[in-house]
């Protein structure tokens, strides 16, 4: 059975636009997710072998599971998707291309994934992709758990919880967005379009 | 693109369910297909219009994955059962991760079938996580919440009331396992084998690469 473990994210200290703190307190934050995923996970595991997983214990924690779960996955993606060395998005790319298909321009797109940063709650905003379809969605997700597109693959993720934003910006979250589309790492975004557009045998993908 | 509402003839004379709830479970399924291809059209119009930063906008967006969710989990149940249910297949790999995660088969059983007894509506989804590999039970509340971010969703099971009130009334239990036995296990082994890929997506791709 494979546990989680926590990554490193060296690049964060240096993002431009970004303290040292924030980087330091959301790397924090990110463990404890990672934590309570594998806590969460054995506990389960082992009252389903006990037979306890009629218990109301055992229902509340599936329930909660997603919390902790994407909580961890999602930091993970955000800073996977962050760099200290950004630049432009290519022209050229296939994820650029991708988005002025679905968008009708790239500009379009952009816009709507920013607004969609600006929602009152606390949650994040993907750019997803849905394998059955090809077609890309900037969805919402309130929190960590709720509305995320089933079966859909994340391309970029952002943090839009207060967390990510209150550290360096205060209230300006329109401020936090800007300096988040400074610094996306577009080549990791060009690369995991170009990942799941492989055949992959079985599940793992990564 | 919108998205076009399937039929599934397969499902004529599925043991255990009456003819009458699945022709009430379609015709609520096509109701979400209708409002997700809404949704994304009023959407993608507002931010055209340059009204992305409208409420009307913001709880659109909130929205979305109900009726998204509503259409793609539905298709997927639909797809994982059959009139002519297949058993699991012992020498399948899908059969082989579930006694690698759980220990043995039924203790995942009585996990899956434990899920879809909790109290309040929603789904059961067995998935699988493609970055670890590892296979998860999951509850979602309505379609919504609790979905865990890039899963593949191998399984899928409906307890919305909608799902088996009209044949079970209140005993759900009756239909978890009326659902259990129509399952067509080819399906699920199929979607664990072939993973995230999607015949549609290199679809969409290479035809923007030829144009």
């Amino acid at each position: 059975m494979k546990e989680y473990h926590q990554k490193t994210f060296d690049h964060l200290v240096r993002l431009p636009g970004f303290t040292e703190p924030w980087a330091k307190n959301h790397l924090a934050l990110y463990q404890e997710y990672v934590d309570h995923t594998n806590l969460l996970a054995e506990i389960m595991r082992d009252q389903l072998k006990v037979g306890k997983s009629g218990t109301i214990e055992w229902a509340e924690m599936k329930r909660r599971f997603a919390w902790e779960f994407n909580g961890m996955r999602l930091h993970e993606m955000y800073f996977d998707n962050l760099t200290a060395i950004p630049s432009a998005p290519d022209y050229r790319s296939q994820i650029y291309r991708k988005i002025e298909e679905d968008f009708g321009q790239y500009s379009l797109w952009e816009q709507g994934f920013k607004k969609t940063g600006g929602i009152r709650g606390v949650g994040w905003v993907i750019l997803a992709l849905d394998p059955e379809t090809g077609r890309l969605f900037n969805v919402w997700l309130s929190e960590h758990d709720t509305g995320l597109l089933v079966g859909t693959q994340p391309l970029l993720v952002m943090d839009v919880f207060e967390h990510a934003v209150f550290a360096g910006f205060g209230l300006n979250r329109a401020e936090y967005v800007e300096a988040f589309f400074n610094v996306i790492d577009w080549d990791r975004v060009e690369n995991r379009l170009a990942l799941l557009l492989e055949p992959q045998p079985g599940c793992v993908i990564a | 693109m919108p998205y076009h509402a399937r039929t599934f003839d397969h499902l004529k004379g599925l043991r255990g369910f009456s003819d009458r709830l699945m022709k009430s479970h379609l015709g609520l399924y096509q109701g979400y297909v209708k409002n997700t291809n809404h949704l994304a059209a009023v959407l993608l119009n507002k931010v055209k219009l340059g009204k992305a930063n409208t409420i009307e906008y913001a709880e659109m967006k909130r929205r979305f994955g109900w009726e998204f969710n509503g259409m793609r989990l539905h298709e997927l149940y639909f797809e994982n059962l059959s009139a002519r249910p297949v058993p699991q297949r012992k020498a399948s790999p899908l059969y082989e991760k579930i006694r690698q995660d759980f220990g043995q088969s039924g203790t995942w059983e009585r996990g899956f079938v434990g899920v879809g007894g909790m109290r309040g509506i929603g789904w059961a989804v067995l998935t699988c996580d493609p970055v670890s590999g590892r296979l998860f039970n999951v509850w979602l509340d309505e379609h919504d919440a609790g979905f865990p971010v890039g899963a593949t969703p191998l399984l899928v099971m409906d307890v919305f009331e909608h799902a088996y009130i009209q044949d079970y009334g209140m005993d759900r239990p009756a239909y978890v396992q009326a659902f259990m036995k129509a399952i067509d296990w080819r399906v699920v082994e199929r979607r664990f084998e072939s993973s995230t890929f999607r015949p549609g997506l290199a679809m969409a791709v290479n035809k923007r690469r030829a144009g």
